[in-house]
């Protein structure tokens, strides 16, 4: 099959810059990490080559290394990066190298811990001087935190809830940013636990209160907006419940107010505690009531579980996936933690349906740029350019959030991407230093120095795309292909702008 | 706005499908090919949130209205009447001067059966003309697929972040545009020769990736597209001069950029505006009275531009939204989803028949306290796309709609 032969010459080019950085792994003595290499059968099809053979258990004893073991080591890298950039928002060569180091399982362990009592990310966002009353500051302060922290996952994950439990400045409010940035610490907290501790505490959330007219819902006249998306974009879907239930679940909700000042209180005047009739079963539901009911539902448990895994995995669940998370999610107690365990370890994340098949949002790829060029950055003028990529943080354009995937690729979001590398890698104040990152390029040969570049974005550059930029470096340097001052940041321009880097 | 079910959207524009698309220099080619029959342009504007029909185009002089709405009523003496039975909502004077010159139709009670709810369900049947499954190409994409073997960039236009979804089509998506300063690739500091190479090569980067890689066809589409459209337009708007003071709402700004591409006669067939803000479930108003305000004042200096450019003829714009709402008011000075709401069509004089057309639903015989459709959308996106595109509207369509008698 073409497509396979062309996986197969690329996964070659990939094999040869990593070899370098494998020999520097084996050369600090990292060789028993070696061994956990040998995992790599359980975890099924993972490249279109033909399934190694399954080697003896016998550790790896020196890196004089038959052909086999390179392979095995090249897809273990692959797959370290992958899981990197979707738990993440890059791979870069160190972290692969690191990572890869303590094999798949060991890899999503660590990904999945942190020390709490730290917070590098946040502690470097609350460093610039940023003003939260101001929109462009605020979002600009959790694009840091992103960029700079030391547990992608749990931004990333703060970034998948953002999306499914939206609220929108549009409607909440500028003046009222402080409760956008509470919903966003309380994601951040609960993004890993219990479904209904996300879901209570949203229903309780001032912003999303105001931005699901929730504050405005009174025995009298119960407002179905909370009732109706908690249902059809939360938790269980459209076709899981009837609008009858919409209106049931209203009644159970009223009574939430907020005070002056936005913050919640229970009205208990306003609330009707009368017998209703929801999914089947009757009582004088509470808010907590009609969301506990709402998660034994085998469709809540679907309904995430496919969510999660058109973010993290793929665009194309099969139902035996969705439906081995889904009874992790209901034999856990709807705890998401388990489901992202499970998710990250299973073969089918690691299977060409999966891999390099989601489009980069907007926020990926600005935090991944920064990251992958190692830029200091205070983000200054990052949310305009996301404006225009078509995803303003902390304002999805409304209650289902971003649809994302193809969505993502329109004309104008492209040009925003291609401008907004135009910014950093030419401008001055991130700090990019192309010696830094290519080592010293003045009269190198150019192919390693383009290799070297295409290590930046942690998977291959293909042989189109390496021919597009070598002629261009031809073509700059009126004769043979040579990387200069004049050209080199043009270079690193057209390796981030490649159809390679636009893919997760 | 979007619905959140991608899978249809894949399924779409697959992995590995599609045909990329032929690169086509600049305004003169596309003005060559319009020059004996300037094109017709049907411009679509999307009120997003479920626009309230009954305060748009008020039944004044119906008294449940007054009963269904005690606190968010317009009162008699606010409408801007169009005859004995119904006014448009006080903020709607620019679209009444367009009535008066007989360049207004609206149609009544639009819906189709059994009406959807959700935003995005009901957005994904107006935007796929198919209450009855999944949304797969748009009903505009479908259109705009028969345009291919005369391929212009600039046939379709949107102006947004990202694809409307009744746009969406098997071969790559039409430009979208924002700012159209921002619609292009910015220079670096490198000198210009090398920064000329630079964006040579950037194209060249997708032109050369294999279409059957993961989106591949889309993503060469789409920048290929990008690049055409991007050098057209750039013409375009440095030959053009507005005719008219547009306000400075997003909604006119992008009525502005799609007066030019008009008036560069490059063969522009479908344009699309959007319009947010329209899901009114507290305090109504001053909301909707801004958002009708700017819709108006935004189509009004619309008009008198492409009037001043003689291409008011060549025109017609259609509102539509994913619902109305309902008939009664809710107890937060708001309304929720509801179902059918008046469509507006506007054209030049010689183009459009104003008037009403359609039946206002009963507000006594009401459907679970919403409006009983009683014409179906369909029959509206016939009516442009056999009378005013000449398209195949029942091939497209996938069965015959009647034509309603709103266009000369």
């Amino acid at each position: 099959m073409n497509g396979e032969v062309k996986t197969q010459r690329r996964l070659l080019d990939y094999e040869t810059s990593r070899r370098r950085f494998l020999a520097g792994v084996a050369a600090t003595g990292v060789g028993t990490a070696l061994a956990t290499m040998w995992r790599l059968p359980e975890l099924g099809g993972s490249t279109a080559h033909a399934a190694m053979q399954p080697a003896s258990q016998a550790p790896v004893s020196s890196m004089g290394m038959g052909s086999a073991t390179r392979q095995q080591s090249a897809d273990l890298s692959a797959q370290i990066a992958h899981l990197l950039r979707r738990t993440g928002f890059s791979a870069t060569p160190q972290q692969i190298a690191r990572y890869s180091a303590l094999g798949i399982e060991g890899a999503v362990d660590a990904i999945m811990t942190w020390d709490s009592s730290k917070d590098p990310g946040l502690d470097y966002a609350n460093s610039v001087g940023l003003d939260l009353s101001k929109f462009a500051d605020a979002q600009r302060w959790w694009l840091l935190r992103m960029m700079y922290t030391d547990r992608p996952f749990q931004e990333k994950m703060t970034l998948f809830w953002h999306g499914v439990l939206t609220s929108a400045v549009y409607k909440v409010g500028t003046r009222y940013l402080n409760t956008m940035i509470a919903q966003n610490e309380f994601l951040r907290s609960n993004a890993l636990g219990k479904m209904e501790t996300l879901l209570k505490g949203i229903s309780r959330d001032p912003a999303m209160m105001v931005w699901l007219d929730l504050q405005t819902s009174t025995k009298a006249h119960p407002n179905e907006n909370f009732a109706r998306e908690l249902m059809e974009l939360f938790s269980l879907g459209i076709g899981n419940y009837t609008e009858t239930d919409v209106r049931e679940s209203a009644r159970a909700f009223t009574g939430y107010s907020l005070d002056k000042d936005r913050n919640f209180y229970f009205n208990a005047k306003n609330h009707d505690d009368g017998q209703k009739t929801f999914l089947g079963q009757t009582g004088n539901f509470s808010g907590d009531d009609i969301i506990d009911i709402i998660e034994q539902q085998r469709a809540a448990a679907e309904f995430i579980c496919t969510k999660l895994w058109k973010f993290f995995a793929s665009p194309n669940p099969d139902p035996q996936t969705i439906g081995a998370l889904a009874d992790t999610y209901q034999s856990s107690g709807h705890s998401i933690r388990a489901v992202m365990r499970q998710m990250l370890t299973m073969p089918q994340f690691y299977s060409d349906d999966a891999m390099n098949s989601l489009i980069k949002s907007p926020v990926e790829f600005v935090v991944g740029t920064v990251q992958m060029l190692g830029l200091r950055t205070n983000a200054a003028n990052y949310p305009a350019y996301l404006q225009q990529m078509g995803q303003e943080l902390f304002n999805p354009p409304n209650v289902a959030g971003w649809p994302g995937g193809v969505a993502w690729l329109s004309s104008s979001s492209f040009f925003g991407r291609m401008n907004f590398l135009n910014y950093v890698i030419y401008g001055k104040e991130s700090g990019l230093d192309p010696v830094n990152l290519l080592g010293s390029y003045v009269g190198a040969n150019p192919t390693t120095v383009l290799n070297q570049a295409a290590t930046l974005l942690g998977k291959p550059l293909g042989d189109t795309s390496t021919r597009a930029i070598m002629q261009f470096l031809g073509d700059s340097s009126n004769g043979s292909p040579t990387v200069t001052d004049k050209n080199v940041r043009s270079m690193l321009y057209l390796v981030l702008a490649s159809p390679e880097n636009m893919l997760a | 706005m979007f619905s959140r079910n991608f899978a249809q959207g894949v399924a779409l524009v697959s992995l590995g499908e599609g045909v990329p698309r032929i690169f086509r220099q600049g305004i003169a080619l596309a003005q060559a090919d319009n020059a004996d029959q300037p094109s017709r342009t049907l411009v679509v504007v999307q009120l997003a949130g479920g626009n309230d029909g009954l305060n748009t185009v008020v039944p004044y002089s119906n008294g449940t209205y007054y009963t269904l709405r005690k606190q968010i009523a317009i009162a008699q003496d606010q409408v801007l009447r169009l005859d004995d039975t119904f006014g448009l909502h006080p903020g709607m004077k620019g679209l009444k001067a367009l009535w008066d010159a007989g360049q207004v139709a609206i149609v009544n009670g639009v819906g189709y059966p059994n009406p959807n709810y959700s935003h995005f369900r009901a957005m994904e049947i107006w935007q796929g003309a198919n209450p009855d499954g999944p949304l797969g190409e748009g009903w505009v994409g479908k259109f705009l697929d028969t345009l291919d073997a005369q391929h212009n960039t600039l046939s379709a236009l949107a102006v947004d972040s990202a694809l409307p979804r009744e746009f969406g089509s098997h071969v790559a998506p039409a430009p979208t545009v924002q700012r159209i300063e921002d619609y292009r690739l910015k220079p670096g500091t490198d000198s210009p020769a090398v920064n000329a190479r630079r964006d040579t090569a950037a194209l060249q980067l997708y032109e050369l990736y294999p279409g059957e890689a993961k989106y591949g066809a889309l993503l060469q589409g789409t920048v290929e597209d990008a690049f055409s459209s991007a050098r057209t337009l750039a013409q375009v708007v440095t030959g053009y001069q507005p005719q008219a003071t547009y306000p400075t709402t997003p909604i006119a700004s992008g009525l502005k950029m799609v007066a030019a591409v008009i008036a560069a006669n490059t063969g522009l067939r479908v344009a699309h505006v959007q319009l947010g803000g329209f899901d009114t479930h507290s305090r109504q108003e001053p909301t909707h009275n801004k958002l009708l305000t700017d819709l108006s004042d935004a189509i009004a200096a619309f008009f008198q531009d492409l009037a001043a450019h003689n291409k008011a003829d060549n025109t017609v714009v259609m509102t539509w939204s994913e619902f109305g709402r309902r008939a009664g008011d809710n107890a937060s000075l708001g309304t929720d989803h509801g179902s059918a709401a008046p469509m507006f069509i506007v054209g030049g004089p010689n183009v459009v028949k104003g008037g009403l057309y359609g039946a206002l639903p009963s507000l006594d015989n009401l459907d679970a306290g919403n409006l009983r459709y009683t014409t179906d959308f369909r029959s509206v996106y016939a009516t442009l796309l056999d009378k005013w595109l000449n398209a195949d509207a029942d091939a497209l369509l996938g069965q015959h709609w009647d034509r309603i008698g709103f266009l000369k």
